[in-house]
């Protein structure tokens, strides 16, 4: 039974030798440093006396005096009695003494000392008489590269032995056996069966995953298996090579609670939105951003390469350390960092490839158009404004200036987009030294016609780490982003631009007339001509993240931190708004033009945001079953914007655009902001006997957007943790069941964004008035009514969750339940209109979500193959609990209590009306035999609205009623990864299993205004031969139809396969001669599939919408990835 | 080297404490605070100017169409309420409210803080603070006029003050807060109409230019006698005569009209324009050339003008009405400045008429929408308010928008003299005929009209359509004169047999007379449609508003 390897628990539990120990490391090297990556000296100085200890109590000691974790296995004569003594001698030195009369040796690897046997002599081949030998290598399944020391054994028995320096062994295997295990620290073990073969080669997968996984949290780690709050976390492999030109994309669907949002590929302004558990107020939603310890960073700005792992926060016991800010959540980024006393490591990788739209509407030619425009007409009583002749000419295209025939969509937008990225990245270390350099380049295209759309962004990083005098670690982390992005001078959006635009010309309007000018022929101006020759807005902005800290052990288990982060932005916008001229094709005069004067407008914008943190920490274990840690900090952060634009008319061409060269209308403008926020927190932790766990928190915080009197706020949390695989009575359990915890949590957070920086002080600013004097005037008048009483939201959170590791670790399992319920939701009750002025915030409305979360990994290796499953569904439940007592807001989105946050709000369609609804009189007048809304025109072929409270008639402040919610429930992620030799895939699902969306106006019907076009949908129109229509009857300039039904809510649930790839990687055989130790190459696709019920036209995340929005697209990429060694 | 690095991040553990107190105290870096605002005349002056942001702009036209002058190609709110077939959650409803209140609260500011400020000479903030209540009046009339009794704030609200959710106020009230302000404000304003840095502000004649047409509306015609006297007698005012008969009573709703052009003694209170800076889209509107023009002028427009012998078109030999041109032939010089007439020039482009390639020179109406001139739904179009330079540009247009002029008082004097039983000839001469001798026609007079059968109060009334049709006046005008039955009348155009090209009207409806019927289905119920409705929004956040009778 000697070489019986313990079970994964077992293990993770004797790895890292004494916790404390490792609470240590990870905790002074936090936030800011990824604990996998502290530094084990070997030829530090070490001073130890022991007498008769044990071999376990002597290698305690030495992790604890070196701060060095020290891993073992139990097949070691741990209990075996020795004494050693050593006064200032090297660590490696002291090991070998130890260890060499034991038969064993050390090793570095991973960033810990591993104690094994010596090979030579430990793993005897047996005397059987008739054995084979067999001979291979053992790989990692990442890197390809040869695993040194990996425990190889004949299974069932004793008889094994350990790889060598290349990862190769050998090993003579008795008659009958079936199959060698191969396990070693920190990797998933694995069984293969010898199928008589005499050479097995074996690629080991790293086991990160497991529950001694460290994550990090609030201003340092936790060990995984320690946290009572809920966290979720992602490393770089979630997310590499995937297509995403931000990290916020990259969240999607990859862990439970966090909701993405991505409604636009616009070229650098693609950022989704997330929601950690919901909207838990009515006001901003967004999480908290902490990027390498410093608050407040931009996450859709960040190179996605340099990121080594993302932590959300989601609990109080988890972000309450963060108090203001953190009530939406917290996200943590860590980025990546060298390795003290690497080898330098040069990596290459890229992609190239394109986009393409996910949905684009299908409008219909101009025949369709002329004719179902005059059926709509008809259908109200108006005069048709075609007539047949003219519908033939459109038919015939003779007259292709007046009656053309183009398609709007497809000539506004491009085939395709092209999009690179390329990312250059050198890592290492020198003794008391780490480095981490990077740049990344991406460059996006547009697919609006025209060149005006593209962005591009670099991104460099600098992070140096340092040892000084064995107790002070200094860490300098230096971002800088160069980043530009432009279009038209029209932006996108909602009901405006170009996109627009497309949506509402007429079909008869050529893109050019005959005459070679751009086509016009009066309702819209022409969006091609806007993207072509209309100007642009270009965009770019220099930002620097500097952050430096340092970190000072004073003596055993107390050190101090100090951090300074900074964050500085310098942008720039330039418009210039072009003339367009449109000039008739029969006698050349101007017709139409569009900015008369060109206008150059630049605007410049400056923020700078600043923090300062200090901390205390200590820690301690006393005895073997108390540990304790403590932080005790301050900080304060502070952010002041500064904003000035000028512009210019009348440049006297179009082709430079200066603002020096204008000759017109100089005209400036400025504004500036700032706010400051100062803090007092901690945290306290305590573990009992390694099973009973208990952490508590709080912070104490002063918003200078509130008045002094109701400034300041104490938030709070605690949470417990019960790990009881580790009782006495799951002993018969753990070889299924390797960790088992259950947690708690209640607290408090804090936030204060008001939206406005002064929202206590009644303000006088400037407003436009009419023009006095014949002269531009200004007036100064108060626009916002001030509330001084304004103060914190506050919101509770509560959390239960458990985590389970079965079937040694490869199955892991983790489920949490929480209500978080907002108080104090600074909300801007809506008021009677007398009071005459924008209704301040007030300390209103409680909102309250309820939801769960299911995660499940698994990994496993079979043979040469090796996969993983990554899966996690969450719900969270909406409702607003209370509106402070004012009555609710009534319109298409609504705040109702025990509602979702703006519920849709509308009547309730039946069907559409026959002529059998109707009674009919000798004149062929219908009278509806059904309720109506007073006014509407009701005729066969409209809809029918549910007269809800059954009064004989419709009315909207009667029979509307909560019809559904945008905010997305029951949101999955599901990925799955394989690899064999050197082939790799990954395979990424992500979905919404319930929401509602609205698409209106132009973007959804035909008619109701002139610039509402039909498409292909609207040919199934209700007419009296075609009574089984989708589509009520077309009524000219009449929306009675359009009003917000049921009949016109979306079903925005997918399922999407939101990416897909597949690699290869050379042998390292291959390339190693030219000293790449890496070489792969992978195709990656975004968003290549979707299933949905959604209307046609737009992606299901689009937000409601009229159209106008730049679409959600697909993208299929090519890519390389090289690493130098 | 241990020591300082020890000393230096232990300070910066406790830098919170040991930095400067302030830090969370951060006042606004780009607006002032009101404590500390309200001190000097310049501030005052500044305030005031904001209060200038809610005299009524293009809108003012806009008003037109809810009243018979005018119809709307397509459905617009104005339009809904127009035709009586209308809801109260209809957007514009709840719009002239909220603008209405946004205004008074900033006025109910100035008014509430001025008197903290020091200047040197009190007469000149007292002028200032008269100018806001001659605005906040204006604001009032016309909240009155949509929704009768109205509640009346003339502080500053706080979120919890009780007026916040108070009930209306009795209209007569409210009217008699606006006369007595209005009183108060002339009594501190100059007479002399402002010019140079000063032009466009309120004077004296403005407040009462102002209450004359409140107490009008109100039906105190003594009140409104008096008002409209006393701005005659200012004797700053005159009719603008600048481009003769043919022309004056045109020009002055083009450039040359405009209060900064130095001409127009005329207007009293205009919403003053100015190129690059403040802007509107109405010139363009009027005679769009690739769309249906969205002011159409009605048949019951035109025929309200007279002929040139003084009668109306029913009973002049002169009125012929065999071709579109006869129309136009032989009546009151202010129709051919108000409609467009044959022959005159315009910004549509391309007319009805295939032959005339001149797109400079309107001939004939154009029903075809084949998107290369204006098109009209009723046959006719308009050329008051025209500006033809900017017609080609959308929102290019720097046209004052005449607010209230001497014209309307006259019409006023003369209404509120005949309402009293008052009207003498020489009231006439006062009033009307100095407008038809601007516009060189034929004088009225009372024994005149009485020998042909004609009705005093019908022609005075016709006088004010006909002079301030597209003012935005007609629509109060149809409410205080109990003639809403009007707006129930199904909209006309003109004759369809004198269309140039028969294709091009086959397919519209026509009266028996082969009148063209561009808009039908109206109603309006005496008993309801005389008031708008309190909108749905308003009356859902404070229920203690109560809704009008009918609603």
């Amino acid at each position: 039974m000697a070489k019986k390897f313990y079970s994964r628990a077992g293990a993770v539990r004797r790895v890292l030798t004494r916790p404390a120990c490792l609470g240590l490391l990870t905790l002074t090297l936090v936030a800011w440093t990824p604990p996998s990556l502290a530094q084990v000296d070997l030829q530090q100085k070490v001073s130890v006396q022991l007498k008769e200890k044990t071999l376990r109590q002597v290698l305690q000691k030495l992790s604890s005096v070196a701060h060095v974790p020290i891993a073992y296995t139990n097949t070691l004569p741990l209990d075996k009695k020795l004494s050693v003594q050593a006064t200032n001698e090297e660590l490696e030195d002291v090991l070998r003494r130890v260890l060499r009369p034991l038969q064993l040796q050390h090793r570095l690897l991973a960033e810990r000392i591993i104690i094994e046997p010596l090979p030579a002599k430990a793993l005897e081949p047996s005397n059987t008489s008739r054995a084979t030998t067999v001979q291979g290598t053992v790989l990692d399944a990442q890197t390809g590269g040869g695993l040194p020391g990996v425990n190889v054994v004949v299974q069932g028995t004793t008889t094994g032995t350990t790889t060598d320096a290349e990862g190769r062994y050998q090993l003579t295997v008795p008659d009958g056996a079936t199959k060698l295990v191969y396990s070693f620290v920190g990797y998933l073990t694995q069984e293969v069966a010898l199928e008589n073969r005499t050479t097995i080669t074996v690629r080991l997968v790293a086991d990160n995953k497991a529950l001694s996984e460290v994550v990090v949290v609030g201003y340092g780690t936790q060990k995984k298996v320690n946290l009572t709050g809920a966290v979720s976390n992602i490393d770089a492999t979630d997310i590499a090579n995937r297509p995403i030109t931000n990290p916020t994309s990259a969240l999607q669907g990859l862990l439970p609670g966090v909701t993405v949002v991505n409604s636009t590929a616009l070229p650098g302004q693609n950022g989704g939105t997330i929601r950690v558990r919901g909207v838990g107020t009515l006001g901003d939603s967004n999480p908290l951003v902490v990027i390498d310890g410093v608050p407040g960073g931009d996450l859709n700005i960040l190179n996605p390469n340099d990121i080594e792992s993302i932590s959300v926060l989601k609990d109080a016991a988890s972000s309450s350390i963060y108090g203001v800010r953190g009530a939406n959540g917290v996200v943590l980024v860590t980025t990546k960092k060298g390795k003290e006393g690497a080898a330098p490591s040069l990596t290459y990788t890229n992609y190239i490839g394109f986009q393409t739209p996910t949905a684009l509407p299908k409008v219909l030619g101009s025949v369709d158009y002329m004719q179902l425009l005059n059926e709509s007409q008809r259908n109200v009583g108006r005069v048709p404004t075609y007539t047949d002749a003219e519908i033939e000419t459109a038919r015939n295209g003779s007259d292709p200036n007046y009656f053309a025939n183009t398609n709007w969509i497809k000539e506004i937008y491009k085939d395709h987009a092209p999009q690179q990225n390329h990312n250059v990245s050198l890592n290492g270390g020198a003794k008391n030294l780490s480095y981490y350099l990077s740049y990344g380049h991406l460059r996006e295209g547009g697919l609006i016609t025209g060149d005006n759309y593209q962005a591009r962004r670099n991104n460099a990083r600098v992070r140096l780490s340092t040892t000084l005098l064995d107790r002070l670690q200094l860490d300098a982390n230096l971002g800088y982003i160069n980043r530009d992005y432009q279009g038209s001078s029209e932006g996108v959006g909602s009901g405006s631009g170009p996109l627009y635009a497309a949506l509402q010309i007429l079909p008869l309007v050529p893109v050019r007339f005959t005459t070679g000018g751009w086509g016009y022929i009066g309702g819209q101006r022409n969006p091609v001509a806007v993207t072509t020759d209309g100007g642009t807005n270009a965009f770019s902005s220099q930002e620097v993240t500097a952050n430096m800290s340092g970190s000072l052990r004073l003596f055993e288990g107390f050190r101090l931190r100090g951090q300074y982060g900074l964050v500085t932005s310098n942008s720039k916008r330039t418009i210039f708004s072009k003339t367009i001229n449109y000039y008739s094709p029969v006698d050349g005069s101007l017709i139409y033009q569009t900015n008369a004067k060109n206008t150059l407008d630049a605007r410049d914008y400056t923020n700078t945001y600043q923090t300062f943190i200090g901390m205390a920490e200590y820690e301690k274990r006393f005895g073997s079953k108390h540990e304790i840690k403590l932080l005790l900090a301050a900080s304060q952060e502070s952010n002041r914007g500064e904003n000035f634009s000028a512009s210019r008319q009348s440049l006297p061409t179009q082709e430079v655009g200066a603002i020096n060269l204008g000759t017109e209308n100089q005209l400036n403008n400025g504004d500036a902001t700032h706010n400051a926020l100062r803090s007092a927190f901690g945290r306290a932790n305590y573990i009992f006997n390694n099973r009973y766990l208990l952490e508590g928190n709080f912070r104490y915080d002063g918003s200078s957007r509130f008045s002094r009197d109701v400034r300041w706020n104490l938030f709070g949390s605690g949470s417990v943790g019960w790990i009881f695989s580790e009782e006495r009575f799951f002993d018969g359990l753990r070889n299924t069941v390797q960790v088992a915890k259950i947690r708690a949590s209640y607290g408090t957070q804090g936030n204060d964004r008001v939206g406005d920086d002064y929202p206590y002080l009644a303000t006088i600013g400037p407003v436009g008035t009419m023009p006095i004097g014949n002269q531009q005037t200004l007036g100064y008048a108060q626009t916002e009514l001030p509330n001084t009483r304004l103060t914190w939201e506050s919101v509770q959170k509560t959390n239960f969750g458990i985590d389970l590791g079965l079937l040694r670790n490869r199955l892991t399992l983790s489920g949490d339940y929480f209500i978080n319920r907002t108080n104090d939701i600074l909300l801007r009750v809506t008021l009677p209109d007398v009071l005459g002025a924008t209704e301040p915030s007030q300390n209103a409305g409680k909102v309250q979500n309820k939801g769960w979360e299911l995660q499940a990994n698994w990994k496993d290796q079979v043979g040469q193959f090796n996969y993983s499953l990554t899966t996690n569904l969450s719900d969270v439940r909406n409702e607003v609990v209370s509106l402070g007592g004012v009555p609710p807001t009534f319109g298409d989105r609504v705040r109702f209590l025990g509602e979702p946050i703006d519920a849709f709000y509308g009547l309730v369609a039946d069907r559409i009306a026959q002529a059998s609804d109707f009674d009919v009189d000798g004149s062929n007048r219908y009278t509806p035999r059904f309720a109506t809304i007073a006014g509407d025109p009701a005729q066969p072929g409209d809809l029918i609205y549910k007269d809800l409270n059954g009064d004989g008639v419709i009315t909207l402040d009667q029979d509307r009623k909560v019809i559904g919610s945008a905010i997305p429930r029951y949101n999955y992620g599901l990925r799955a990864t394989a690899g064999w030799h050197g082939f790799d895939a990954a395979i990424f699902f992500q979905g919404v299993g319930q929401a509602d969306g609205y698409i209106s106006g132009a973007a959804r019907h035909a008619y109701i205004s002139e610039g509402s076009l039909p498409q292909e949908i609207h040919l199934d129109r209700w007419t009296p031969d075609n009574t089984g229509a989708s589509y009520p009857r077309l009524t000219y300039q009449q929306s009675h139809n359009q009003r917000l039904s049921t009949y016109w809510l979306e079903d925005a649930s997918y399922l999407r396969l939101k990416n897909v790839q597949v690699g290869y990687t050379l042998p390292a055989s291959l390339t190693q001669k030219f000293r790449v130790s890496l070489l792969r190459v992978y195709a990656s696709a975004d968003n290549l599939w979707t299933r949905s019920d959604f209307f046609y036209a737009y992606d299901p995340e689009t937000p409601l919408s009229v159209g106008g929005f730049y679409p959600q697209v697909k993208t299929v990429v090519f890519g390389l990835n090289v690493t130098l060694k | 080297m241990k020591r300082t690095l020890l000393s230096g991040l232990l300070g910066l553990a406790l830098l919170t404490s040991a930095c400067e107190k302030e830090y969370l105290d951060r006042v606004p870096l780009d607006a002032l605070v009101d404590e500390t605002f309200w001190e000097t005349e310049d501030q005052l002056r500044l305030a005031a100017n904001g209060c200038y942001a809610f005299l009524k702009a293009k809108n003012t036209v806009d008003m037109e169409n809810l009243g018979d002058n005018t119809l709307w190609p397509s459905v617009t709110d104005y339009q809904r309420i127009a035709s009586g077939n209308f809801t109260n959650d209809v957007a514009a409803l709840n719009s002239d409210w909220t603008s209405g209140y946004d205004g008074i609260r900033r006025c109910n500011a100035f008014l509430g803080n001025y008197g903290r400020a020091q200047v040197a000479d009190p007469a000149r903030k007292e002028a200032l603070a008269a100018e806001v209540r001659v605005i906040r009046a204006y604001l009032y009339s016309y909240l009155t006029a949509f929704y009768g009794d109205v509640p009346l704030i003339t502080k500053t609200l706080e979120i919890d003050d009780p007026e916040v959710y108070g009930a209306r106020t009795p209209r007569s009230e409210v009217v008699d807060f606006m006369l007595t302000e209005l009183d108060e404000a002339a009594a501190n304003l100059p007479s002399a109409i402002p010019t140079g840095t000063n032009l466009g502000r309120i004077s004296k004649g403005a407040a009462l230019a102002l209450k004359a047409r409140i107490a009008l509306q109100e039906g105190r015609y003594a009140v409104a006698e008096q008002a409209a006297k006393a701005v005659m007698d200012l004797n700053v005012y005159q009719l603008y005569t600048a481009g003769g008969t043919a022309n004056a009573y045109r020009n002055l709703f083009t450039y040359t009209g405009k209060l900064a052009a130095g001409g127009n003694k005329e207007t009293i209170l205009a919403r003053t324009h100015l190129a690059d800076i403040s802007m509107h889209n109405l010139s363009r509107e009027l005679q769009v050339p690739d769309q249906n023009a969205r002011w159409n002028p009605t048949k019951s427009l035109v025929d309200s003008y007279l002929c040139t012998d003084g009668l109306p078109i029913d009973k002049s030999p002169l009125y012929k009405d065999a071709t579109y041109a006869d129309v136009f032939k032989n009546r009151d010089p202010r129709m051919t400045q108000t409609v467009l007439a044959p022959g005159a020039t315009w910004g549509g482009r391309y007319d009805g008429n295939t032959q005339n390639t001149n797109p400079a020179v309107y001939t004939t109406p154009k029903f075809r929408s084949d998107r290369r001139g204006s098109v009209t739904i009723t046959g006719y179009y308009f050329t008051k308010y025209v500006e033809p330079s900017t017609v080609a540009q959308v929102s290019r247009d720097a046209n004052d928008i005449h607010l209230i002029r001497l014209a309307e008082v006259l019409l006023t004097y003369a209404e509120a003299r005949l309402e009293q039983g008052k009207l003498t000839q020489a009231d006439v001469d006062l009033t009307i005929n100095k407008l038809r001798q601007r516009v060189g026609l034929r004088n009225m007079t009372l024994t005149e009209l009485a020998a042909r059968g004609l009705d005093v109060r019908t022609e005075i009334r016709r006088e004010r359509r006909v002079e301030l049709a597209l003012e935005g006046q007609r629509y109060f005008d149809l409410l205080r004169w109990k003639q809403g039955n009007l707006l129930a009348d199904d909209v006309k155009g003109m004759k369809k047999a004198w269309a140039h090209s028969a294709a091009d009207v086959a397919g519209l409806p026509t009266d028996a007379n082969g009148f063209i019927i561009a808009y039908t289905n109206r109603n309006f119920s005496p008993a309801r449609n005389y008031l708008w409705p309190i909108p749905l929004v308003q009356l859902e956040r404070n229920p203690n508003l109560g809704q009008n009778p009918g609603w």
